[in-house]
């Protein structure tokens, strides 16, 4: 592709995702399905299958368009600002590369399965809250004769509600390796709670699951690799999510600011308010450079780099998502602070993403772990 | 014209330009000259000028004709980047980049014949007559006032900040020319000779413990009619339209780098490194520093594809600036009692002098417009907010 016609594709993607997130009354969605287990419309998830946005990033050889980070993160910045609560990195970000980084024999058709609409895949990895590395994994996969039996319990998954299809990482003696298993399977059983967004947050109990070879994802020691490239790049995605919520949320605050009228004047010509309003837009363009820079240098770059690039990313974008969520509660005034008015959705998602896969500052720290020797600056 | 370059620059790549600008610069730059933590003096940096001027790269954004480089924006933004990368000091350069840049753009050709030789031989160091004590911010409420006389303007009234004034031989001021007319619209540009009868500079100190601006009185001086550039009375549109390229250097990534550099010093040589929450300041700052070299390049990229900045370029500045003040104050918290005495202390091989580092950093803040002026442009004219 050359540039031109890759920016043409980026100019495409974006306006056809601007043009949903407007048509459609997101907030009102958000509000219908928020606390209900099946967590979303079915039906919008396939108009956004049809769209080609599941299978963004899916091999062309599956049916996918097969872009890259930069278009995926051009996508995201978009339908991020409509905070629908469809799983499109849950599932399109998150699952998808888990499939495409493994080697498992039937993931192809899980990947068409998935840019089809027919499949809904999460990805069920964490245990403790504050993981950050597949690594820390303490269910476990013992050998049959025809594959392993999976026990443990799995928590936070994002995107579970209408899976038919759970990747579950666990423990055999030679590593992590990923698994399949369907909701339905003997000895599974899921239970579902809330984030604070309204979507749903499950916990999977494993109970001497069988996992047959063939649905295996990445077998026992290669499983931690594929998934902990995965979880960077959907530390990227969901970073453009949080910059699309957080220039929406500016934006509701600044017709707010330009509106509301106290001492007879729009309370948006107060020096105080405004200052502290441009503080919030350097604080989106601060966000929108780390995504720019991380969304470039993301794919060629090794393991290592990956962490790096993403870490620094999703410390940044964690970081002004929550500072531009908590002001806007605050520039809105006590209206900001009813469950009535919609800016109280973004500061919901906002907190449930921030904290999805590492916080602000847990990714400071997993940064500065593997730079290079900090002296070296 | 001394017009020495003979390089086809369009016609290298941006990294074979580069290297011939590295290699210049470490075979001929002083290594004492480099990496100054203050301004630097004129009388310490000339010899590196007139180096400069002979390879004919001392006006790197003027035309060829005029002993410019004549270059790319984007090859002038690479030669800058080359500077700073080196540690290159910056000398006292108001007469080429910015009175350079008005004459060429609204002076008389006389006038160009006249001063633009004498900046590149380096006989001519001009300074810049914009701030007064009562005009600061708002600077189109400046009231040196220049009134016809015959054939020459008589200028009374104060300038200050004027920076190293003490170093200059030339002067171009903003001027009151109408006292009736709208506050903008009565401007006028002049250039006067800093050694006219009835010039008096006095040197101000500033907190760093240098003699970086003066105040300039001018007291019934008479300047030649002729010293006027463009139209009398429209000094202020002038001198908005040459605030175009420079904006985006206030908002330039280098100053926090160079003082990341030395809080990594720091951090190495007192073993604070090893302490979580030096740690996570350090990494916060750096991916401070590492978020604004990437929004400096996005607007660099405006310049480069010739298109006009728009207001939201003060965001640099804002973000910039601040990055820099942090960085500052961790290096004063981090140096402990030789962060309150202003010298250098030895660190292995090195050595910091962490307030010289706080003091630069104190006005970055306020000129060039400090960054509550930045706040209102952005307010106003980015975020469309009232009033």
């Amino acid at each position: 592709m050359s540039s031109g016609e890759a920016e043409d594709l980026m100019r495409m993607l974006r306006d056809s995702a601007a043009d949903y997130v407007n048509r459609s009354d997101m907030a009102r969605d958000v509000r219908a399905w928020r606390g209900k287990p099946e967590g979303y419309d079915f039906a919008r998830w396939n108009e956004m299958v049809q769209l080609g946005w599941v299978g963004l990033r899916a091999p062309e050889r599956c049916g996918g368009m097969a872009l890259g980070v930069q278009e995926c993160v051009a996508l995201l910045a978009e339908t991020g600002r409509g905070i629908g609560p469809e799983p499109l990195s849950a599932v399109g970000v998150l699952a998808m590369r888990a499939l495409a980084g493994g080697e498992g024999e039937h993931n192809d058709d899980l990947v068409a399965g998935l840019v089809e609409g027919g499949r809904v895949i999460a990805v069920a990895w964490q245990e403790a809250a504050g993981a950050l590395h597949a690594s820390e994994c303490e269910t476990r996969a013992t050998p049959t004769a025809n594959g392993w039996r999976l026990t443990g319990v799995k928590d936070y998954v994002h995107g579970a509600s209408q899976a038919n299809v759970l990747i579950v990482s666990a423990r055999a003696p030679e590593g992590v390796g990923l698994f399949t298993v369907q909701p339905g399977d003997k000895g599974v059983k899921l239970e579902t709670r809330y984030f604070t967004d309204g979507t749903t947050c499950h916990r999977v109990h494993l109970q001497d699951v069988e996992a047959p070879n063939f649905f295996c994802v990445a077998p026992p020691g290669k499983g931690e690799a594929v998934l902990d490239a995965a979880f960077d790049e959907t530390r990227i995605a969901a970073s453009a999510e949080m910059f699309g919520l957080s220039q929406r949320a500016l934006d509701m605050t600044l017709d707010y600011l330009r509106q509301r009228k106290q001492f007879g004047k729009a309370i948006g010509s107060f020096q105080a308010l405004q200052h502290r309003a441009v503080d919030l837009y350097v604080t989106t363009q601060m966000m929108r450079a780390a995504i720019d820079r991380a969304a470039r240098a993301f794919e060629a770059a090794d393991a290592r780099d990956k962490a790096l690039i993403a870490s620094a990313c999703k410390a940044r974008c964690s970081d002004g998502a929550l500072l531009i969520a908590k002001e806007a509660i605050q520039m809105h005034g006590a209206i900001g602070y009813t469950d009535e008015h919609d800016i109280g959705l973004f500061v919901r998602r906002a907190i449930k993403l921030a904290a999805w896969l590492g916080n602000g500052a847990q990714h400071r720290k997993r940064y500065a772990a593997l730079s290079p020797a900090l002296e070296q600056v | 014209m001394t017009a020495v370059a003979l390089d086809d620059y369009d016609a290298m790549t941006d990294a074979e330009f580069r290297t011939m600008v590295r290699d210049f610069i470490e075979a001929e730059c002083p290594a004492e000259i480099r990496h100054l933590p203050r301004r630097i003096r004129w009388h310490e940096v000339k010899p590196w000028s007139e180096k400069l001027s002979k390879r004919g790269w001392l006006a790197p954004q003027w035309p060829k004709k005029y002993g410019g480089m004549g270059m790319s924006v984007s090859k002038q933004i690479a030669y800058l980047e080359e500077l700073d990368r080196a540690g290159v000091p910056r000398a006292p350069d108001m007469g080429i980049v910015m009175l350079g840049p008005l004459l060429i753009n609204y002076g008389s050709e006389e006038q160009r014949q006249t001063y633009l030789p004498r900046i590149l031989a380096c006989e001519d160091v001009w300074c810049q007559g914009y701030s007064e004590p009562n005009a600061g911010s708002d600077l189109a409420s400046l009231r040196l006032e220049a009134v016809l006389d015959g054939d020459h303007w008589v200028v009374n009234g104060q300038k200050t900040w004027t920076t190293l004034a003490q170093d200059a031989n030339w002067i171009f001021l903003l001027v009151r020319t109408d006292k009736q007319a709208k506050k903008q619209e009565g401007i006028s540009f002049l250039l006067v000779d800093l050694s006219t009868p009835g010039v008096t500079r006095r040197p101000i100190m500033t907190l760093g413990g240098h003699e970086e601006f003066c105040e300039t009185f001018f007291d019934n001086v008479r300047v030649p009619k002729d010293n006027i550039v463009g139209k009398v009375n429209e000094g202020w549109t002038m001198a908005k339209a040459l605030l175009g390229f420079e904006r985006i250097f206030l908002g330039s990534p280098k100053l926090s780098q160079v003082a990341l550099n030395r809080l990594a010093l720091l951090g190495r040589s007192t073993g604070a490194f090893d302490d979580d929450r030096f740690r996570d300041k350090f990494t916060q700052l750096r991916l401070d520093v590492a978020d604004l070299t990437e929004a400096y390049s996005r607007f660099a990229d405006i310049l480069r594809r010739g298109e006009a900045l728009g207001p939201d370029v003060s965001i640099l500045k804002i973000f910039a600036t601040s990055t820099y003040q942090k960085i500052t104050e961790a290096l004063v918290e981090m140096s402990a009692e030789n962060g309150s005495i202003d010298e250098p202390v030895t660190y292995g091989n090195d050595s910091l002098d962490a307030l010289a580092h706080y003091w630069l950093s104190r006005p970055a803040t306020i000129y060039g417009g400090s960054s509550e002026v930045q706040r209102n442009i952005v307010a106003k004219q980015v975020l469309d907010l009232p009033g």
